[in-house]
């Protein structure tokens, strides 16, 4: 059988300053080619701090406690900054949040995509400005010789992250690492940059890495969804799977909190709370994380860290299966 | 019905360098005691300068803004400050609304003491009530904004918009920068404090789905109008104007069965 695409295996990453503070503590996912996993989790929970371990992006303060992370069954060389910069943009692309941040307000939309092209690949100037008007159509822009003129000020923010796209696919990538691609976009425009995702990952066949806290883009375009709290994964399944029978209480409260037409009482408060705080990464805790939060934490849960057993990571995984919509 | 807050035909424009831009072309709402109204809207609609007109933070071009019966439109700045107190607002970032340097007693505080109300001895025991009341524990009075979280910040921008008793709270986003578990507690608790203390919400918003598991009614903003208002599951339920529809159709749904793009459709699967 061939290795899967990308195999991040029992990743550990912490701050340099502090011996104690662990960010990711163990953390182990696969993408196969073509496919879409979603990493899901709330703020401080690592799932950034993973996509950016796979491009070699590690901010500084932090360090690589161990682990291995594996592209096509080769060792990313991710403390390696000259060996990255040859896999970034070539055979793994990036889109952020904000993608004012990913262009130089100074250059041309053309010079900015041209340049990803000329930094990998052996073309003349000319050949890569002609692939990037052939990009800038692909990804929907209108009249993309025009385009390729303007500067990224001219452009809405639907138009930059379509941009950002193009950059991400100029040189064919086998990975798509899109981190929180359309948190800053209104939702009618989020579900054309999703579409055109889907659409590209359709023609292209390139695999997806999306990290969001937004459950209901999950639901509409993940294969699989892995669920991480407090740096570490504590539940992993297939999308269908994950929403109808979630079995971590920490998934089970995510879906719970998450507001959904049709589901108000009257008299009742309006949402459902997961009580408490995500723990700081310099909080000692013995035992699982989520303890703390957790409605069904037992004496063992306070000595004892539950390992990941194939789809979750808890001593009182939740076998109920929910009732469609009706999540309680 | 009688409103609480009355908005007539409210217009707002801004000169820019590319021209008059009207933000507000004619709104009119209503919102009656007890009452939480969302407006919602995309990026650039003219809900946040609709919300600056009615705190007073923005002058309108016409229109009236009444609260109580007495319109706030062309009053001078020491006439409107006689109505401060009945209207105060919550904003999405907690943390850039309060001054980093204060201790967070101080911060809730500050608008009794501005207004003058009742002996120091008063303002420092209402301001424990406040700090409890929002589910801050009063102990926490000495620390600094930055020694807490996005959701204890947001705690402490209501206790303190709490403070001089108003009967409206205009809240801009406040849940926007939040994650999921803590969006539902600060909303529960804004239920609670309703249920509790009778307050009327003007909920400014994008996010169409939270306001249908939590609004009464729903005004929608689009170009700077409201072309559609009505209850909030109601509006869900049957949209009529098409900007509505097609914001419903763009919200993804949790749940699988619902194929993306067909918002309309989570109530029938």
């Amino acid at each position: 059988m061939a290795a899967p695409l990308l195999e991040i295996d029992d990743l550990r990453v912490g701050i340099r300053s502090n011996a104690a503070a662990e960010i990711l503590r163990g953390v182990s996912l696969t993408i196969e080619r073509g496919e879409t996993l979603a990493v899901v989790g709330e703020s401080g929970c690592g799932k950034s701090l993973t996509s950016l371990s796979v491009m070699g992006l590690l901010p500084d303060g932090l360090e690589k406690r161990g682990g291995t992370i594996r592209f096509e069954g080769a060792i990313l060389p991710i403390t390696d900054n000259e060996a990255m910069r040859r896999i970034r943009g070539r055979r793994i692309g990036m889109v952020f949040q904000e993608p004012m941040a990913a262009l130089n307000p100074v250059f041309t939309i053309g010079d900015q995509v041209a340049e990803v092209i000329l930094e990998h690949e052996a073309v003349s100037r000319a050949d890569a400005m002609a692939r990037v008007v052939d990009l800038l159509a692909r990804v929907g822009l209108p009249d993309p010789a025009q385009i390729a003129r303007e500067h990224p000020h001219r452009l809405s923010g639907g138009q930059r992250q379509r941009v950002v796209i193009a950059m991400a696919l100029a040189c064919r990538p086998d990975l798509l690492i899109a981190d929180e691609p359309t948190t800053a976009l209104d939702v009618t425009v989020q579900a054309q940059i999703m579409r055109l995702l889907q659409e590209l990952q359709r023609d292209l066949g390139i695999a997806i890495l999306l990290i969001t806290h937004n459950l209901g883009l999950v639901a509409q375009v993940a294969d699989r969804v892995a669920v991480m709290y407090a740096g570490r994964k504590v539940e992993e399944a297939a999308t269908a799977g994950l929403f109808a029978a979630p079995q971590h209480p920490y998934t089970r409260g995510l879906l719970a909190a998450t507001p959904r037409p049709g589901r108000r009482r009257a008299g009742e408060p309006p949402l459902t709370e997961i009580p408490g705080v995500v723990p700081s990464v310099t909080e000692l805790l013995s035992g699982c994380r989520f303890r703390p939060r957790c409605a069904f934490a037992g004496d063992v849960c306070a000595s004892v860290d539950p390992a990941f057993g194939g789809r979750v990571a808890c001593h009182f995984p939740q076998t109920v299966e929910l009732v469609p919509g009706v999540v309680t | 019905m009688t409103a609480l807050l009355s908005v007539r035909d409210l217009h707002c424009s801004f000169e820019t360098t590319r021209g008059t831009v009207h933000a507000v072309r004619g709104v009119s709402l209503d919102l009656a005691p007890g009452e939480t109204l969302a407006l919602v809207g995309e990026s650039g609609c003219g809900k946040t300068t609709l919300a600056r007109c009615i705190l007073g933070l923005q002058k309108p071009d016409s229109g009236e803004i009444r609260l109580g019966g007495d319109n706030l439109v062309g009053l001078s700045r020491r006439e409107a400050r006689r109505y401060r107190p009945r209207m105060q607002c919550v904003f999405q970032d907690p943390f850039s609304s309060l001054t980093p340097r204060r201790r967070v007693e101080d911060l809730i505080r500050e608008p009794l003491d501005v207004q003058g109300i009742g002996t120091p001895a008063e303002r420092r025991r209402k301001t424990a009530e406040l700090m409890e009341r929002v589910g801050l524990r009063p102990d926490w009075g000495r620390r600094f904004p930055h020694e807490f979280s996005g959701g204890q910040r947001q705690r402490i921008g209501i206790a303190r918009a709490l403070s001089l008793r108003p009967s409206v709270l205009i809240c801009d986003e406040p849940v926007s920068a939040l994650d999921v578990s803590v969006q539902a507690q600060i909303i529960n608790l804004l239920w609670e404090l309703q249920r509790d203390m009778g307050l009327s919400y003007l909920f400014i918003t994008h996010d169409l789905m939270l306001v249908e598991n939590f609004a009464d009614r729903v005004a929608m903003m689009y170009q700077g109008r409201i072309v559609e208002e009505g209850p909030a599951q109601e509006i869900w339920r049957n949209p009529q104007h098409a900007f509505t529809q097609s914001l419903i159709d763009a919200i993804p749904i949790p749940d699988p069965n619902v194929p993306m793009g067909s918002g309309r459709a989570a109530f029938s699967a």
